[in-house]
């Protein structure tokens, strides 16, 4: 270190100068290493304990991710339980429809419509009609053939035939099912019917028809 | 008159090893506080069977003797071992000489580290003591036979050392010798017998050597003209020599570095010349720094100023008897010539008889300006100075040089 209140540095410079001034620069330099460790031991201290704070810290968030890891799991089997429930959910709707006083064409011809809608998220239905026709024939004139069947979402099941007494009435019902798929906005149902021979049926015609739709996820 | 002589002592005993009348050895120097080194030749075809021992680097010290001798050639008392230096390296090659490195003892300080120790309200002579007693003294650990020789505890300090902070014996002292009032200290040399050895001595105290006492002349006086044939007067006020606005610092301890006030001297006759230095790395007291602060004013506020004067050693004042390092020593260079009345030149009388034009006789005298014996000098320069150190060249005839510092004389 330097001495400029010693003694011996009012001596003037001999020719060991150099030397000793290498000698001093050296113990200086020995000296300064343990020093300026020295001085940076309490920022390094500080910088330690911030260290072991954020390793502390990042021991709780590893076993906080732990425990969201653990409850996301958990959300995510609940939430598969839940999409599992929510497969089995399913949703009735009914629709009921009547006309009467109509004469039956000689083809096929919609009678009666009923139009659902559908629930949202709900993709698939069972859906179950039962058409009923009545017709009745006043006057003697022979019998009267008809048919009719029911009709989901276009459709049609198998007719089914019925004849009219002379005078009488008679009653034909066609009940019908069918699952329907990737469906959305509204379904619909229709009674069918048409005549084969005979004499049409008065107004005293009259047709019903009843729908039972099973919607499911 | 006197007779120098080397010796070999052992270094660990003082024992000693062998006479060497041959060595051979340009120039010694010692300070006060600090190592000088020298170097030393050792001619082979007259050199003492044991050479090799008697050289061994670090293992013996080379002691300069001044022995008084009366008219006859007879040796008058015992001899006064003057300077002391342990051989560091002994470079030997197909010469028939044998060549050394000489550091004094100090030096050895410099070999030596401080371990954890701590005084509280202790004399600065005593934690010197202490220190050199347990750290270069022949203990527990192989060391030197050195005497610690102080003048009381000294002045009350508090230090700590911490073996971490590498610091060496010497490194420690010359801190302890910097603060204001600081001790001084010196490794001089000393005869003891039964057996007979040569060991070390180290002087500490607030003031080492004699000062004069006020009315009487001091014990030893350099003149010149006289027993001095050179004189060298160095005012040195170049950079870490001389300022006038010094600060000392030391090293940060996180983010506070430790600093004295600036102590600036009353004189304004120069423009500032600012100093800043670190006495020392461990120092966290802002008073111990303002200590080393005002020490260091003192010394350099009007720069190095040493006056060196050269004189045969068998004429000059006796190194180790009429004074010694830390000494008081009178001094006086130069001065006017005497009062008579000379003629200097054939222009130059001091009566001179002429005739006027008119046939008249007078006289006129003239009275001669006196002459500066040292032209250097105006007027001539005298006083009392310590001498913080000496030169002694031995080469020939052997010269004795000391340097005298904190001059206080009028004329200068």
């Amino acid at each position: 270190m330097a001495t400029p209140g010693n003694l011996g540095s009012q001596v003037p410079p001999g020719e060991d100068a150099a030397v000793r001034k290498m000698a001093d620069l050296q113990r200086e330099l020995r000296e300064l290493g343990p020093s300026v460790a020295a001085s940076f031991a309490s920022t390094v201290a500080a910088l330690r304990a911030q260290q072991s704070l954020l390793a502390t810290q990042q021991d709780l968030l590893t076993t906080q991710q732990g425990l969201l890891a653990t409850q996301q799991a958990a959300l995510a089997a609940n939430s598969a339980s839940i999409a599992d429930v929510e497969a089995l959910q399913t949703r009735v709707a009914v629709a009921h429809d009547s006309t009467s006083g109509f004469g039956l064409p000689t083809s096929p011809t919609e009678i009666l419509r009923s139009t659902i809608a559908v629930p949202a998220g709900f993709t698939r239905a069972l859906v179950m009609t039962t058409t009923t026709l009545t017709l009745y024939t006043p006057a003697v004139g022979g019998t009267y053939s008809f048919k009719v069947a029911g009709d989901i979402q276009g459709t049609t099941a198998p007719y089914s035939t019925g004849n009219t007494l002379d005078p009488g009435q008679v009653a034909v019902t066609s009940p019908y099912a069918r699952i329907l798929t990737g469906i959305s906005g509204t379904i619909f149902t229709r009674c069918v019917a048409f005549a084969l021979v005979g004499t049409a049926g008065s107004g005293l015609s009259s047709a019903n028809l009843a729908t039972t739709v099973t919607f499911m996820r | 008159m006197s007779e120098l002589s080397w010796v070999a002592v052992d270094a660990r005993t003082g024992l000693i090893v062998e006479d060497l009348p041959g060595l051979v050895v340009g120039s010694v120097r010692q300070t006060i506080g600090r190592y000088e080194s020298a170097t030393a030749s050792l001619p082979l075809p007259t050199a003492p069977g044991e050479w090799l021992s008697a050289t061994r680097p670090g293992a013996v010290c080379m002691v300069l003797l001044s022995q008084a001798v009366d008219g006859l050639g007879n040796h008058v008392g015992e001899s006064v071992p003057v300077w002391g230096g342990m051989v560091t390296r002994r470079p030997r090659t197909e010469a028939d000489t044998v060549e050394m490195s000489l550091s004094t003892l100090e030096a050895y300080f410099d070999r030596r580290y401080v371990g954890d120790e701590t005084f509280v309200g202790v004399g600065q002579n005593a934690i010197v003591s202490a220190l050199v007693g347990k750290y270069a003294a022949d203990g527990v650990r192989p060391g030197i036979p050195i005497r610690v020789q102080m003048s009381g505890a000294g002045t009350v300090r508090d230090r700590t050392y911490l073996d971490r902070d590498d610091k060496t014996l010497y490194s420690v002292l010359t801190e302890l010798m910097g603060v204001d009032g600081g001790p001084e200290w010196s490794v001089g040399w000393e005869w003891q017998h039964n057996p007979e050895r040569l060991t070390p001595v180290l002087y500490v105290g607030a003031r080492i050597g004699r000062a004069v006492t006020a009315g009487l002349a001091p014990a030893a006086t350099f003149d010149i003209p006289g027993p001095v044939t050179t004189v060298v007067v160095d005012e040195d006020y170049s950079a870490g020599k001389g300022a006038n606005d010094v600060m000392a610092v030391s090293s940060a301890t996180g983010d506070v570095r430790p600093q004295s006030p600036r102590q600036v001297t009353s004189d304004t006759s120069r423009p500032t010349f600012e100093l800043r230095f670190t006495p020392s790395t461990s120092i966290t007291q802002v008073a111990t720094l303002t200590g080393h602060a005002l020490s260091a004013l003192a010394l350099v506020a009007d720069g190095a100023r040493t006056v060196a004067l050269s004189a045969a050693e068998a004429y000059a004042p006796k190194l180790g008897t009429d004074w010694v390092i830390g000494d008081d020593i009178g001094f006086a260079i130069g001065g006017l010539s005497s009062p008579e009345p000379r003629r200097v030149s054939s222009d130059d009388l001091f009566v001179d008889t002429f005739t006027d034009r008119f046939g008249s006789s007078g006289t006129v005298t003239v009275a001669p300006a006196p002459v500066d014996l040292v032209p250097a000098f105006p007027g001539g320069m005298s006083g009392v100075a310590r001498a913080i150190g000496f030169e002694m060249t031995l080469g020939g005839v052997a010269m004795i040089t000391p340097i005298l510092a904190d001059v206080s004389e009028g004329g200068f």
